[in-house]
Order: C-alpha cells, then sequence, then structure tokens
C-alpha cells in the first residue's frame, strides 16, 4: 500500500470486522479478517483491541471451546455509534479523494 | 513446542507489569496461536518476532504510548518503533552507554524524517523499555537475529562491569578461606539430617520388633498359664477349696489369653499386611517420582 493513513482507520476497520459476527468474535479471526483488507502483522491487533475495550467500543467474555476459554469480543452500543461516525467519515473523505482521482486527466 | 518456549519467555519479560495486564496478554497471544493451529503457528511466530518485541510492544501499550504510533506505509499498517531493526534500536538505547552510537550510527543511514521518528520512539522506549533492562542478553542468541546479536555483544562488553586481576585473585582466595566452612557445614547438615532420619526409623523398627515378639509371647504366656492353672485347680479341687480359686483365675488369665489372641489376630492378619503395602507404596512412590521427573528433563 502507498498511501499511509492514522491508526483511526485500523479502528475502524477493526469494529467494522466485530460488528459482523453478533455474537462477538476472537482475536485470531479478527486478525484473519483485517488482513483480508490490509496488511497487518500478526502482533499489531492485541494492543488495538485492549484500547478498543478500554474505551468502551467493544466488551470482552469468554466462551468454552474445546475444553478452554476463547476471548471474544462484542461491539459496544458505544462501539457502534464509534463505528457509524467512522464510516460516515471515511465515506465522505474516500468520496473526495475518489472523485478528484476520477477527474484528473492522466 | 516452539509456542511453549514463546509463550514462557514472554510470561517472563512480563513479570512486572500488573497481573491482570499481565494475564491478559498471556491469554490473548495463547489464544491466538491456539487458534492458528499447528500449521499456522510457525508463520504466527515469525510474525511476532520475539518475546521480547511483543513484551515491548504491551508495556509501550500499558504507558500510553501506543495511541499515535502507527500508520499505514507502503508494507501495510505498521508501527515504526516496533519493526525488527527499529526495535533492536529501541533495546540497545537501554543501556546509556551505548545510546550515542547506536542512535548515531541508525540516523545517519536514514533520512532526517525518520531520524526524528526515532527520536520519538526512544523516548518511548526509554519509559516503556525502562523495566525490561536486563532481561535482553539472557535471550540474545535464541532470538535474536543478525543485527541484534551485535547489539547483545554490544551491551556485555560495556555493560557488565569488569574485574581486575586482584579483584579476582581476591575473590579466589576468600572463595579457599570460606570452603573448609561451607563444605563443612553442607556435610554437618547433611550428616546430622540423615542421622536423625535413621534413627527415627531404628527406633520405629525396634519397636515393631519388639512389640510383635511380646505380644506373641504374652499371648502364649497368658494361654497356657490359664490352661496348667484350671488343669491344677481341678487336681486340687477334692481336698481344698483353693482349688475353686485356682480354676476361676485360671478362668480369668484363659480369658485374658483369649483377649491377646484376638489382638493377635489383628496385629498379625491385619496392621503387619497394611504396613508392608504401606512402605511398598511409599517407596514406589519415591521410584515413581524420580522416573517422572527423568521423564520431564528428557
Amino acid at each position: 500500500m502507498v498511501f499511509n493513513t492514522g491508526a483511526a482507520l485500523l479502528d475502524a476497520v477493526v469494529l467494522a470486522v466485530v460488528s459482523k459476527e453478533t455474537q462477538g468474535t476472537y482475536g485470531y479471526k479478527i486478525t484473519q479478517d483485517v488482513r483480508s483488507a490490509i496488511e497487518i502483522s500478526e502482533s499489531t491487533l492485541y494492543p488495538v483491541l485492549r484500547r478498543l475495550q478500554k474505551d468502551g467500543c467493544l466488551e470482552v467474555y469468554d466462551r468454552a471451546i474445546d475444553g478452554r476459554n476463547r476471548r471474544y469480543y462484542k461491539l459496544t452500543e458505544q462501539g457502534r455509534v464509534q463505528l457509524v461516525l467512522y464510516r460516515g467519515e471515511w465515506g465522505r473523505y474516500s468520496g473526495k479523494i475518489s472523485r478528484i482521482l476520477e477527474e484528473a486527466k492522466v | 513446542m516452539k509456542k511453549d518456549a514463546f509463550m514462557k519467555e514472554l510470561e517472563y519479560l512480563l513479570q512486572d507489569i500488573p497481573d491482570e495486564e499481565k494475564a491478559d496478554a498471556i491469554a490473548y497471544y495463547r489464544d491466538y496461536l491456539e487458534e492458528a493451529g499447528p500449521e499456522e503457528e510457525e508463520e504466527a511466530l515469525r510474525d511476532f518476532g520475539s518475546p521480547e518485541r511483543i513484551a515491548a510492544i504491551i508495556r509501550a501499550d500499558l504507558s500510553g504510548d501506543l495511541k499515535e504510533g502507527g500508520s499505514f506505509t507502503e508494507n501495510g499498517y505498521e508501527d515504526e518503533r516496533f519493526r525488527e531493526p527499529n526495535f533492536q534500536l529501541v533495546e540497545r538505547l537501554e543501556t546509556p552507554e551505548c545510546s550515542s552510537s547506536a542512535e548515531r550510527g541508525y540516523t545517519e543511514s536514514r533520512t532526517n524524517e525518520r531520524g526524528a521518528d526515532e527520536k520519538r520512539a526512544a523516548e518511548g522506549a526509554a519509559q516503556g523499555m525502562a523495566y525490561g533492562s536486563g532481561y535482553g542478553p539472557a535471550y540474545g542468541s535464541a532470538y535474536g537475529s543478525g543485527p541484534r546479536e551485535a547489539g547483545a555483544r554490544d551491551r556485555d562488553k560495556s555493560g557488565r562491569p569488569r574485574w581486575s586481576w586482584w579483584q579476582i585473585l581476591g575473590m579466589v582466595l576468600l572463595a579457599c578461606i570460606a570452603a573448609p566452612v561451607v563444605l563443612g557445614l553442607v556435610f554437618g547438615i547433611g550428616g546430622g539430617t540423615i542421622g536423625l532420619i535413621v534413627g527415627v526409623l531404628s527406633l520405629f523398627g525396634a519397636v515393631l520388633v519388639t512389640l510383635t515378639i511380646a505380644l506373641a509371647a504374652v499371648t502364649f504366656a497368658l494361654l497356657l498359664a490359664g490352661i496348667l492353672l484350671i488343669v491344677f485347680g481341678f487336681a486340687h479341687m477334692t481336698f481344698l477349696p483353693q482349688g475353686i480359686l485356682y480354676v476361676g483365675t485360671g478362668i480369668g488369665v484363659l480369658g485374658l489369653g483369649f483377649l491377646c489372641l484376638s489382638l493377635c489376630g489383628l496385629y498379625y492378619g491385619r496392621f503387619l499386611p497394611w504396613l508392608g503395602v504401606s512402605i511398598i507404596n511409599l517407596v514406589s512412590g519415591i521410584f515413581h517420582r524420580k522416573e517422572k521427573r527423568r521423564e520431564k528433563v528428557y
């Protein structure tokens, strides 16, 4: 990827990925899903998930799978509000950029 | 098994952060590797880099330095401070002695912008990594890549105080003087302990043997005495009223004898076999535990 963008976009992508699962989803799956859109290292998401959790955008709960606990992340109401905000912002921003690039004479 | 080693070291590196944070992080990364499964595990570990790197990320997050760290680059999202070569820079800065040279070396080879970035990173690292100093050398060889090992060597040279020959000589002399005392103490305490154990065991054995013999003897004697008294009593009954006394006493003694006989039954039939089995279990238990321990080692 050629473009550098702030961490807010990663937050937005993570929130979007988590929002798709109403029952919540877990660290490894989130990482793989985010990796399908942007290249991130496998170690990137722990601080991001933790911060989103501390900010109240995500909540965690443990579910027993195959005899051990797996930690699930779920979108909170606040997270949903934040995601809506991100989506609106991204729509406006990317729309403008796309228009300018499409209007360019090459 | 690489996974276990990784998690063990990560756990070690995080031992001074708050328990809750530590448990959370450890659970996440263990979970992650388990979800990855045996096939993907290798790749995930390679991507993680070293336990030190993961520990540094967790620490930086705790001290609130990650907020503005990451950005999207040509290679996707990354955080400059935790790119492997950069991470090495951060680690070298732990010791003040090599900070100047390391910073010079790296800023020279990069653009000004990058240099500024790294200074910011270094400041963050100074907060975040302060607790981390000292863990490095022990793990250097296991996980380090090329430049990292060089860094570890640097630190060895400058970080560890060098002893002069007279200090070493002094230490050797001290060791020589102290040796007899220490050895004496060790052997004395060890010998005393063994002696005590043997003493207690032999006392126990003596009591056991005495009891075994005495119980049989007393039972036998009582039974015999009872029978003899009864016979003697009957023999004298015809002309002496004492004969009745003898017979009565004989019956009493015989009763005591039977009581002892039943005690004998309990003792020889129950207690001794139980004792034997217990001792055998104890010994084999110790033996088995030793075997288990040996299995663990290999």
